[in-house]
């Protein structure tokens, strides 16, 4: 029959909450570097992926309420005008319903548990804290209790209708509710499809929360911050007591020093200084490199990077390599990348 | 002797070498009928040994041949010389029986069946007791490569990936990282899964031939031997210290200065073209890159289609396959085509990159 | 007492079983029949059964087109592929006996592999092995390729077959750096670092410096793809173990699964190829 509105757009507030990961995995952003760029995107992925799957629970659980209304409607009716209780009907279509529904709702539970995992992981407990840990609280229990409720709701549908069953002639089609938009038993199973859709969908989406793990929060690498000792025990030209520990070079010219990056910019191999041709040179593809770090032949597309050189308070050079600066931004003339001494 | 080992060296060099694989894939197509006999190939097959014990002399090739990370390379080499004879010669025949009008070899014997015990089985055991024998030999000659313990510290020069990628290693000196090690791999992947849904014809099913598949076999050779295998080939013997060019019978020096100047489009353009304007090389990337991009653009957006309404080979391709193969096809094809033709620009006017980009990382 | 046991001996010397009678007590017994479920594979239904009835061999379908078992067709290629897998899996397992992957042990041990450990070659099998498999896996794809045999039905086969390429690439790759020396950490370095150019995931690759959120760079040195592979910022004992359980986990189990799929199709497709 003509379908008819109800309430409907109200479920939408669901997907709509979903939206709340993302913001939260915003919020996530400046956390220890490995785990920003991962939780974001597995999180806006997830959060598609459940949006799908909750909106297919949804429809799920509006064809139930259908069913189930339209089975008291009939029971009513039956006992009212003693008509003959038709036994198999609908059946088929409702075990599946039902089986459908109990699997996303624990998929839905699944994937939020993963999702609240992503990020409760990755956190800097020092932000924002209190925040971000509600909205995740929140929109979980919200998730959570709505996924029970789908299931309650498929129980009892099965329940009063499989096992106490309703009367309506084979193939008819079952119409919605008063109020809402019909749904058909044939449109139902068209709709089985895009639930095993979105089924497979989640199920992978919800895997990705497996790459989060490939990104440690500690990693034991040397530390990124030394002292070079003083600025005296330096000759012009090129150090290279730096190269093994730290893969860093000092250099040090008539107007200071300066600290480079022993990383050849194309593929990660560590040049050799040749002092005799005063170049940097790459043994894996021949790129070279001027004293300044400038390249100039091979296949290197940029100069290597300087690193961050200060003097510390005892008057040691100190060098801090999570600090670069990049010619070809433009970085070279910010203070740090040269440390300004003359003898 | 010095002379001929001098004369060698000097025809070595990425050009020669490259024209000479192409020369020889050409010839290789084109007098198939020839060396296909048994009694040249076998020829041919001696003429490559004696040459290759006579090279075996020169210490430094020995060296490098000998090294036992090396000894696959042979074995590859002359097992896909071995096979792409094999399944030439098989064509040929075929090729000559369907021209007469007769079934390919394989015909006559396909209708029968066989059972799987023993025929099949009996063969498989066979293949894998003679695989065994010899995988068991090669291990008792030749001890597994191991250098002193790993380090940081200093890079062993030259530095050489595993020689099966040693094809890619050697576009690296053409194109930039992003491009040589991630694009063009994906692209090789894709374009070989994308075969048997960009091959629509028919014949050639289940038998050699060349002739009945002409336009499959072509490009895919072109890229397992002259892109691929030979480039192997290359990076293993040709390829030495700071990644320098040197010849089979050329010491490895150490030292070897080559210069390696290259030039981009950009300065080309704004600097070498419009020099008399003055204005030099813009600041803004954007502009800088237009010519580069513009030609980018032209080659992968405007030529294929221009190129389709000017050949009437294409153009009958394109109603045969249907808009979505061709365009798959041609995107393919021009990829393949750009190693060779930033080699070209690379070796006639030592262009470095046709689009520089460095802020951003984008380089072609 | 005796005599009559010698006697009996001299019967039954006098009188010995034909070998094809021996052959036939043991195929017809019980504990074969327990076995194998058929006799021995001489007649047709034998031959039949020991297809069918055999866990193994039953990847084969019963017959098989005679062009379709000769050399110079299939020059034997993907069965050897498949031969040299199983050699690399019996010989990988035996390695891992003895070798730990961390940076302090795992270059002792390969050593230790060569000089201490009986049959000093495991190592050699393993390494020549693996190369002998991506010589084995490029010419069956050629072979493939030059019969036409990926054409319809066998479409999809051929693309689980490039996957399995591109995979026993991967395993050559990740076991290169096993040996934990300079050799192995050159070369995976340089390799590695392609990673860092991919497009968008790398954080030198193009596109990278545009993902930004309010000035915070989303992609850096340590979230990176590159980060991903190598467990850090340049290759170090994490990376080792990375490549340790890829090398001998993970790759296996994903590369014997699409195996599977592969054979079967091979079979569901119709058989070897043959002309029509």
């Amino acid at each position: 029959m003509a379908s008819r509105r109800n309430g409907a757009h109200r479920f939408f507030l669901f997907p709509l909450s979903a939206l709340l990961f993302p913001a939260a995995a915003l919020a996530d952003t400046d956390l220890s570097e490995a785990s920003s760029i991962v939780s974001t995107i597995i999180t806006l992925g997830l959060a598609a992926f459940g949006v799908l799957a909750l909106y297919v629970l949804f429809l799920t659980g509006r064809f139930l309420l259908a069913v189930f209304k339209e089975s008291m409607q009939a029971r009513k009716e039956a006992q009212a005008h003693a008509v003959h209780v038709e036994k198999e009907a609908g059946k088929t279509v409702l075990s599946a319903a039902f089986g459908l529904s109990a699997l996303f709702s624990l998929l839905a539970l699944l994937i939020l548990f993963a999702a609240f995992l992503i990020l409760t992981s990755g956190m800097d407990f020092s932000f924002n804290i209190g925040l971000v840990k509600f909205v995740i609280s929140a929109a979980v229990s919200g998730f959570a209790l709505l996924s029970l409720y789908m299931v309650y709701l498929a129980l009892s549908v099965l329940w009063k209708v499989a096992f106490k069953p309703a009367v309506h002639a084979e193939g008819e089609p079952m119409e919605g509710l008063p109020g809402g938009p019909a749904v058909t038993r044939r449109s139902f199973l068209s709709l089985l499809g895009w639930a095993w859709v979105a089924f497979t969908a989640a199920s992978m989406g919800a895997l990705t929360t497996v790459l989060r793990f490939f990104f440690p929060n500690v990693t034991f690498e040397p530390p990124t911050k030394f002292k070079g000792g003083l600025p005296e025990t330096y000759a012009i030209g090129v150090d290279e007591r730096f190269k093994d520990a730290y893969r860093c070079w000092i250099v040090r010219n008539n107007q200071g020093f300066y600290a480079l990056s022993t990383i050849c910019t194309h593929l990660g191999c560590t040049p050799n200084w040749l002092q005799a041709e005063q170049k940097f040179k790459c043994p894996c593809h021949g790129s070279g490199y001027y004293i300044t770090g400038v390249n100039f032949e091979g296949p290197a597309p940029r100069p290597l990077p300087r690193f961050n050189i200060t003097l510390a308070d005892d008057g040691q050079l100190l060098v801090d390599e999570s600090v670069q600066y990049q010619q070809e931004l433009g970085q070279w003339g910010l203070p740090g990348s040269f440390l300004d001494y003359k003898a | 002797m010095h002379f001929i080992v001098d004369v060698i060296n000097s025809l070595f060099n990425p050009v020669t070498y490259f024209f000479g694989s192409l020369i020889g894939f050409v010839a290789m197509i084109h007098y198939r009928e020839k060396w296909t006999e048994p009694q040249l190939a076998l020829k041919i097959l001696g003429g490559v040994v004696v040459a290759l014990i006579l090279a075996m002399f020169n210490d430094h090739f020995r060296d490098i041949s000998t090294k036992s990370d090396n000894v696959p390379i042979f074995i590859m080499v002359f097992g896909v010389g071995f096979f792409t004879w094999l399944s030439f010669r098989q064509a040929v025949v075929n090729d000559r029986r369907l021209a007469q009008g007769q079934p390919p070899v394989e015909k006559e014997t396909s209708d029968k069946k066989v059972y799987v015990w023993p025929d099949l089985v009996y063969v498989e055991f066979i293949a894998t007791i003679v695989a065994g024998i010899a995988l068991l030999v090669w291990s008792l000659c030749l001890h597994a490569p191991l250098e002193e313990s790993a380090t940081q510290a200093w890079t062993p020069n030259p530095s050489k990936a595993p020689w099966y990628f040693l094809g890619l290693q050697e576009m690296l000196v053409y194109y930039d990282p992003w491009l040589a090690g991630v694009v063009f791999p994906s692209l090789i992947v894709v374009g070989l899964m994308a075969i048997p849904y960009i091959d629509k014809n028919p014949k050639g099913a289940g038998y050699y031939t060349f002739n009945e598949r002409k336009f499959a076999i072509l490009p895919f050779m072109f890229g397992f031997l002259v892109l691929w295998v030979s480039l192997i080939f290359l990076g293993t013997f040709l390829r030495g210290p700071g990644w320098n060019f040197f010849g089979p019978f050329e010491e490895w020096d150490l030292h070897k200065v080559v210069v390696l100047n290259n030039v981009n489009l950009s300065e080309y353009f704004w600097v070498k073209l419009l020099g008399f304007l003055g204005i030099g090389l813009p600041h803004n990337p954007i502009i800088r890159e237009l010519p580069g991009s513009l030609l980018i653009g032209a080659y992968l957006i405007a030529l294929p289609p221009w190129l389709t309404k000017k050949s009437a080979f294409l153009m009958g391709l394109l109603e045969r396959m249907g808009v979505a193969r061709y365009a798959v096809l041609i995107f393919l094809a021009f990829s393949m085509a750009a190693l060779p033709i930033k080699m070209l620009l690379r070796w006639s006017i030592h262009l470095k990159y046709i689009v520089a980009i460095p802020e951003v990382f984008f380089n072609i | 007492m005796l005599e009559g046991l010698k006697k009996k001996i001299d019967e039954m010397m006098a009188n010995k079983p034909s070998p094809e009678a021996v052959k036939n007590a043991i195929a017809e017994g019980q504990i074969w029949k327990s076995i194998f479920r058929h006799g021995y594979p001489d007649t047709p239904r034998n031959r039949i059964m020991a297809v069918l009835s055999n866990v193994f061999l039953h990847l084969h379908p019963v017959k098989v087109r005679h062009s379709g078992v000769k050399m110079s067709y299939t020059w034997c290629m993907g069965g050897l592929s498949f031969f040299l897998f199983l050699n690399l899996t019996v010989t990988g397992v035996l390695l891992m006996f003895y070798y730990r992957p961390t940076a302090e042990y795992a270059y002792y041990d390969i050593v230790a592999l060569r000089e201490h450990v009986p049959l000093g070659i495991m190592r050699e099998l393993h390494r020549w092995g693996a190369h002998a498999m991506v010589i084995a896996v490029w010419l069956h794809m050629f072979r493939v390729f030059m019969t036409g045999s990926y054409k319809p039905p066998r479409e999809f086969n051929w693309v689980i077959g490039v996957v399995l390429l591109l995979l026993t690439l991967l395993l050559s790759f990740t076991g290169y750096l096993l040996p934990w020396d300079q050799l192995a950490m050159w070369a995976i370095t340089v390799g590695t670092n392609m990673a860092r150019a991919t497009p968008f995931l790398g954080y030198e690759g193009p596109g990278a410096s545009m993902l930004q959120v309010g000035g915070v760079k989303l992609v850096t040195g340590g979230s990176d793809i590159h980060f991903a592979l190598l467990g850090g910022h340049f290759v170090s004992e994490a990376t080792l173990l990375r490549f340790y359980v890829l090398h001998c986990v993970f790759i296996p189990i994903v590369a014997a699964t699409l195996m599977a799929i592969h054979f079967w199709r091979v079979r569901k497709d119709g058989g070897i190829s043959g002309p029509l």
